[in-house]
């Protein structure tokens, strides 16, 4: 079985004026299936950057990118975005709800766009997920309503409920107090060994970084180490 | 599969976003809402203009369409434009063929024969009045009355001749004012009088020829023609109505004045000024404040004459008395001058005082004992024309009542027309049928003689050569002037006015209208009144009431072309700013669209999101400029415009429009500013779809 | 200036928003132009057609009574009345004096109804100037590209210019006999015949009831003596004298003497009925201006310019209503920047003008823009001398040909005005800006 996401020499540049930013030079990178991974390095040294390639939010200047095994750099717009839909799970450091909607219609969103369940099924999964996130009590209520840890478990819900097979977090904790930011990180490693779903994020947190079951350090656009263990 | 769903969301979306970004859409709604109310209230009015301006067109002259030769040089004008008179539409030689053809189409219910020509009638001129009633009382052996009427003429002689320096003073031809001199000296002389109870009717020529001339001082009006079947111009047009008189006998000659031409031009000026001033008095006019008026009224009094030449002096004698009395009732002072031209002048000077009292005593006392209109109902008025060639042609017509157009009555354009008989319209025109042509010329050689006397009558009262200029009209051909003015002063008269109803359609015409059964099956008629036309080589064209109403209907289209201009310049200007607003919301929403798209929406998603968003904002705020549109319109609608000038009573079809809305309008309307946002907003439509799900990455906020 | 500076600096970052702004500023801008242009060029129109055909800068004309009820249009001693027009008017350009007259003009295939001015070609140099001939081919189907006849044939004999309108009736070119037929109370008619000399482009509406024959045809149909004439049209170096200088001309008269006749607006065919029914015979002058004796055309004008102010004022809502949004957007983007330079010590006072020069900033550039496109627009138009079909339209442009007339002033008045406009738009949110305290700026998260 391929891994679920493969870079190989993956390069990003940015141009700057007559500058060229390098915010990735030269990753290779696999990622398997059920892994709980974090991406932990200094401040611009290009997680976010690696994360995009990764969630084909962004496409590499040169290298490829392979999702489940699919390579992505002969894909259309329209297809990677169905890639997304389908695949990826989002999580961000700012959570990105859509604030005139509400818990259910936040979770429900994603599935809306797959337009693959009948309506009492989207309904069933999506009470399932909220209920797994502990939202429950809180479905009928718009984000900014909401407490910053409660508004990540809703983005967690929205992620995880059109089962992807990977779901992305970019320093997921960030705008969070530690303790709510633990509970955040308890979550999603509960959902990683219940569901087998994969998890790539990234933080510049040594608590956070602690917790992962495999830490990918970043320095300067390339991995320093890819330390394997626990 | 799930497309249902997601429109819902999307519309969840729309709805919610709209709320959220209150100001945004408030402004924008704003612009959309007063957009909407301009274009449904404006076009509400242009429509009920539209619609009333057809009813009242339709039902007076035009009928739904008009039919005229295809060929012609000019448009068919039924309203005068700025031209005058000479409009050239070509002929219908036969209309009994026309009519018969156009009869079998299945919708029409009558063809209408019309013609429109420019008559002149010269005002009556006292002389005329006077030498008239002269030549009566010698023909009826009435010597008392001849006696009066003699003296009046030598009065009206004596004063011409005081006259004759002011004459001489511009004209070009010393001798033919010496002429004049003599002709006056010779009237004015015993000897003509004693020649005059010997060889009435030559002096009576001679005066006509020599005198009456210098008198004269009628005006020359134009008259504009419509010649028609008056019995059946009554029954099918609704909208006319007879005022005075009586409406013209089957298979009789006759015109028919319209009343505000009969008001208007055909009035004493000074009755007339005076009817205006107490008209607009009466609408709340201050003659204290309105200088104009104040002029106008100054004007009136100094024509005092055109009312003191019209009394006898019985009359004027009568006047005075009860003036001075009235005067009293007035608190004038004795002082002031009691002779009856001040005393008129007086009573024409008026305030808003005693306005009132003032027109009331000039209805009641002097307006009886003056001849008030120039060409009265009940008398007979010759009416000269000129064909295209030029040729004067003049016909004798009772003028038998006056009529108005139902809605139209304060027009002056639709009051233009005078309705006559179509036989007596062709010999204006100048075309006659065969039997009249041959019955002409049987009767030209029975007078002719008579002519030959006329032209020797100089030579009979002086005894010499004819050296003074009788032949008035040098050069123009004159024979009509039998056929019409003086033939029918003999027995032939009876037999002359009338003539067999059914000559009406046959022969010429120049434009016809026709009248359908149903007017909503215009549209089908339309093309097979055109079919018959085609099938039967008529040689004619079919135009609406617009387009037949000449420079009016032009006048419309013009305002709807201007309307229609305004209302897109407009909505260039909105697109571009409701562009730039929602370009600038678009900006400000971009973590939310980077966000939707990294999580999987594709690009017509979020396009989607921004046009239906925009087409709700349109619809709410179409509905509600709708509303708005129509509470004002339905307000006018209970008050009625005023109609600010004479060519607005033909658009309002009356004195005030009475706006109606229509669906169609506020569906227009609406259809417009969905159109309109939904193009204002496809630019930020784009530009949203172009938002990268990278920035979704990109922290902040 | 820093203001100044400033003010671009910000416009040229918001470059997409600045644009959009200028656009619909430039386009109002161009519209007011245009429509400036537009009834600017329809009063120049009715200024050219009223005075080459109906009427001088100033009429000194009247009505002479030979009997009580009779009256006719003309004066007596015209050459008198000249001079002391010459004599007494301040800024005069010359004069001339026409004789009126109205009646048919008879083809063998057609017939008009017209009005005859008499000309004296001795009397008038400009008149040729003025006169532009049209081309046979304008008149005359399948007629030579080119113009033939000779206006200054007009100097004598039974002569008549007619215009292309006319001759298209009538169906008659250059050297075809007319006969003119003219009716004079009391029934007579006259008649004399004359060769078309010349035929004249269409000066606008006017010019279907003007033809031009010499004075003494005139005088012979009305058989009237030579010192008598229609009209002493008096042209003045500014036509914008031309009120004042009637004013003072009537002092003029009065003082010598003359009868006069109370003022009235309304052209001299219209007041036949009035003086006929007055008590009184011989010579009264009657004083107007050009603007009486085309009253009736002024209507258009003023309809246009009423179309004009509610379609701008409409235009203007919207774009203050576009701009304050988009200087609310900016002042809100830039809370923090304005918090800083409070904090930094400017004054309330600076950060509205800083703001307001925005403001003016862009409502200048935008309205400069769109006035020199209106005028180049308008310029086009006039150069492609577009003839107008409809008739309605013609009578409501005075003209058969679009025409715009970009004054200079017009210009300065639609920049100024709609640059205020902009201005005073982007008052409310600047206000907003410079009362916001420096503390709450600066805590403003975005
Ligand atoms: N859109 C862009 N244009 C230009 N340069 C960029 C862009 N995005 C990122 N960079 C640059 O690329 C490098 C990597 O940035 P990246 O955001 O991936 O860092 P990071 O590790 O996520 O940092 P942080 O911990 O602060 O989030 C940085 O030097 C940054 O300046
Ligand atoms: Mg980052």
């Amino acid at each position: 079985m391929p891994a679920i996401v493969q870079l190989t020499n993956a390069v990003k540049e940015y141009p700057l004026g007559k500058l060229v930013v390098k915010a990735v030079r030269g990753v290779d990178l696999s990622i398997e299936r059920g892994e709980f991974t974090a991406i932990s390095g200094p401040s611009g040294s290009g997680k976010t950057t690696l994360l995009n390639l990764i969630g084909c939010v962004d496409v590499p200047t040169s290298g490829t990118v392979q999702i489940d095994g699919q390579s992505t750099s002969a894909l259309s717009d329209r297809q990677l975005t169905d890639l997304r839909l389908h695949k990826i799970g989002f999580i961000f450091q700012s959570f990105n709800l859509i604030n005139v909607l509400d818990v259910y219609q936040n979770v429900e969103f994603p599935l809306l766009l797959q337009g693959e369940l009948s309506a009492s099924d989207r309904k069933k999964r999506v009470e399932e997920m909220v209920e797994k996130v502990g939202l429950t009590t809180q479905i009928k209520q718009r984000p900014n309503e909401l407490s910053g840890g409660q508004r990540q478990r809703v983005a967690i819900a929205r992620a995880l409920v059109t089962r992807p097979a990977i779901v992305l977090a970019d320093e997921p904790t960030a705008n969070l107090d530690s303790a709510t930011g633990k509970a955040i990180i308890d979550l999603m490693k509960d959902l990683n060994h219940k569901e087998h779903i994969t998890f790539i994020f990234s933080t510049h947190d040594a608590n956070v970084t602690s917790r992962a079951g495999r830490v990918v350090r970043v320095v300067d656009g390339l991995l320093a180490q890819a330390a394997e263990h626990a | 599969m799930n497309l249902g769903d997601q429109l819902r969301m999307l519309v969840v979306l729309a709805f919610r976003s709209l709320w959220a970004h209150q100001v945004k859409s408030a402004i924008i709604g704003f612009i959309l809402v007063g957009g909407t109310f301009l274009v449904v209230l404006f076009g509400a009015l242009l429509s009920s203009i539209e619609g009333s301006m057809s009813r009242s067109i339709t039902s007076s002259m035009s009928g739904h369409y008009q039919v005229y030769d295809a060929n012609a040089e000019d448009e068919l004008a039924l309203f005068p434009g700025f031209s005058f008179g000479s409009v050239d539409i070509g002929e219908i030689p036969d209309f009994a063929k026309v009519e018969k053809s156009l009869l079998q189409v299945d919708n029409v219910r009558a063809v209408v024969p019309m013609g429109i020509t420019i008559g002149t009638v010269f005002g009556a001129n006292e002389i005329d009045h006077v030498l008239e009633s002269l030549r009566n009382a010698v023909r009826d052996g009435r010597s008392d009355d001849v006696k009066v009427l003699g003296e009046r003429v030598r009065v009206i002689a004596q004063s011409i001749y005081g006259d004759m320096e002011a004459r001489a003073a511009i004209s070009s031809d010393p001798e033919k004012v010496a002429r004049q001199r003599d002709a006056l000296n010779l009237v004015l002389s015993e000897k003509f009088w004693d020649d005059f109870e010997t060889d009435p009717l030559t002096a009576l020529d001679f005066l006509d020829a020599n005198v009456a001339p210098l008198a004269a001082d009628g005006r020359l009006l134009y008259l504009r023609m419509i010649g028609t079947d008056p019995q059946q111009f009554k029954k099918e047009f609704e909208g006319f109505y007879l005022v005075d008189g009586e409406m013209i006998p089957e298979g009789q000659r006759g015109l028919l004045l319209s009343k505000r031409t009969y008001e208007k031009l055909i009035k004493n000026l000074c009755a007339r000024d005076f009817d205006d001033v107490y008209h607009d008095v009466k609408l709340g006019t201050k003659l204290s404040e309105d200088t104009l008026l104040q002029e106008k009224v100054r004007r009136i009094s100094r024509q005092y004459q055109r009312i003191l030449f019209q009394l006898t002096p019985e009359d004027s004698a009568e006047v005075a008395t009860k003036l001075r009395e009235f005067r009293k009732t007035q608190n004038v002072p004795e002082t002031e001058p009691d002779d009856i031209a001040a005393m008129v002048q007086w009573l024409l000077l008026v305030n808003d005082e005693n306005i009132d009292e003032n027109y009331k005593f000039f209805y009641d006392v002097i307006a009886p004992k003056m001849n008030l209109y120039e060409v009265p109902v009940g008398q007979e008025v010759i009416l000269r024309g000129f064909t295209q060639s030029g040729y004067i042609k003049s016909v004798k017509v009772k003028v038998w009542g006056t009529y108005e157009f139902s809605g139209l009555e304060s027009s002056d354009l639709a009051g233009a027309a005078n309705v006559m008989d179509l036989v007596t319209w062709r010999e204006l025109y100048g075309r006659m049928s065969d039997d009249q042509k041959a019955e002409l010329d049987s009767i030209r050689e029975t007078v002719g003689v008579q002519d030959v006397s006329r032209e020797d009558a100089e030579a009979a009262l002086f005894g010499g050569g004819g050296e003074l200029e009788v032949a008035a009209v040098p050069d123009a051909p004159v024979f009509d002037e039998f056929a019409g003015a003086n033939l029918k002063r003999g027995e032939e008269e009876a037999a002359l006015n009338s003539f067999d109803p059914a000559t009406l359609h046959q022969g010429l015409a120049l434009n016809a209208a026709i009248i359908l059964k149903d007017p909503s099956g215009e549209a089908k008629a339309l093309t097979d009144l055109k079919a018959q036309i085609e099938k039967d080589q008529l040689g004619l064209q079919v135009v609406d009431w617009q387009k037949a109403s000449g420079i009016v209907g032009g006048f419309l289209m013009t305002m709807r072309g201007v309307l229609y201009i305004a209302i897109f310049v407009i909505f260039l200007v909105a697109l571009v700013i409701i562009n730039n607003l929602m370009v600038m919301a678009t900006l400000e929403r971009t973590p939310e669209i980077g966000t939707m798209r990294a999580i999987g929406a594709q690009r017509w998603f979020v396009m989607g999101m921004f046009i239906l968003e925009m087409l709700v904002l349109g619809l709410v705020s179409g509905v509600i400029g709708s509303i708005a549109a129509a509470a004002v319109v339905l307000w006018l609608g209970s008050t009625g415009i005023p109609a600010p000038a004479d060519i607005a009573v033909i658009f309002f079809g009356g004195d005030r429009l009475y706006p109606v809305i229509s669906a169609m309008d506020v569906i227009f309307g609406i259809g417009l500013i969905v159109f309109v946002s939904v193009l204002s907003t496809l630019y930020p439509a784009f530009v949203a779809a172009r938002v990268a799900p990278v920035v979704a990455m990109q922290g902040k906020e | 200036m820093v203001l100044f500076t400033i003010a671009i600096r910000n416009l040229v970052q918001a470059r997409r928003r600045s644009a959009l702004l200028s656009l619909a500023i430039g386009l109002v801008t161009m519209l007011l132009v245009l429509m400036m242009a537009l009834s600017a060029g329809i009063n120049d129109n009715l200024v050219r057609s009223a005075t080459i055909m109906s009427a001088g800068h100033i009429n000194v004309a009247g009505f002479y009574k030979p009997t009580n009820a009779m009256s006719l249009a003309v004066v007596t001693d015209v050459g008198e009345l000249r001079n002391i027009v010459e004599e007494n008017t301040p800024n005069l350009d010359y004069t001339i004096d026409r004789m009126r007259g109205w009646g048919k003009l008879i083809s063998d295939t057609g017939t008009v109804q017209t009005g005859f001015s008499g000309v004296d070609l001795a009397d008038e140099s400009h008149f040729l100037e003025v006169i532009q001939l049209a081309k046979e081919s304008d008149y005359k189907d399948g007629g030579r590209d080119e113009i033939i006849g000779d206006p200054s044939q007009l100097a004598g004999g039974n002569t008549i210019m007619l215009f292309v309108n006319q001759a298209r009736r009538l169906g008659v070119g250059v050297g075809d006999t007319l006969t003119i037929q003219t009716e004079t109370v009391g029934g007579y008619t006259n008649t004399a015949d004359v060769t078309v000399v010349a035929v004249a482009r269409d000066v606008g509406l006017l010019s279907g009831f003007a033809t031009y024959v010499p004075k003494q045809v005139l005088r012979d149909l009305y058989q009237l003596s030579p010192d008598t004439s229609g009209a002493v049209w008096v042209y003045l170096k500014d036509i914008e004298d031309a009120d004042a200088t009637m004013k003072h001309l009537r002092g003029v008269f009065e003082a010598k003497g003359y009868r006069l006749m109370d003022h009235e607006a309304v052209p001299f065919f219209m007041k036949f009925e009035t003086v006929q029914g007055e008590d009184w015979t011989g010579q009264k002058i009657d004083i107007t201006t050009w603007k009486d004796e085309v009253v009736m055309l002024t209507f258009v004008i003023t309809a246009f310019d009423t179309v004009t102010v509610f379609l701008v004022s409409i235009l203007v809502l919207i774009i203050a209503v576009g701009i304050m949004n988009s200087m609310w957007n900016a002042v809100r983007e830039r809370t923090r920047e304005i918090g800083t330079m409070r904090a930094i010590g400017m004054t309330r006072t600076r950060v509205l003008a800083m703001f307001l020069v925005e403001a003016f900033v862009l409502g200048l550039f935008a309205t400069t823009v769109g006035a020199t496109l209106g005028a180049a627009t308008a310029f086009g138009l006039n150069a492609l001398h577009i003839n107008v079909p409809n008739d309605a339209v013609k009578a409501i442009l005075l003209s058969d040909t679009l025409r715009m007339s970009v004054h200079v002033q017009s210009l300065f008045i639609a920049v100024g005005f709609l640059t205020l406009c902009t201005g005073l738009s982007a008052l409310w949110p600047a206000l907003r800006a410079s009362r916001l305290s420096p503390v709450v700026a600066l805590g403003h998260t975005e």
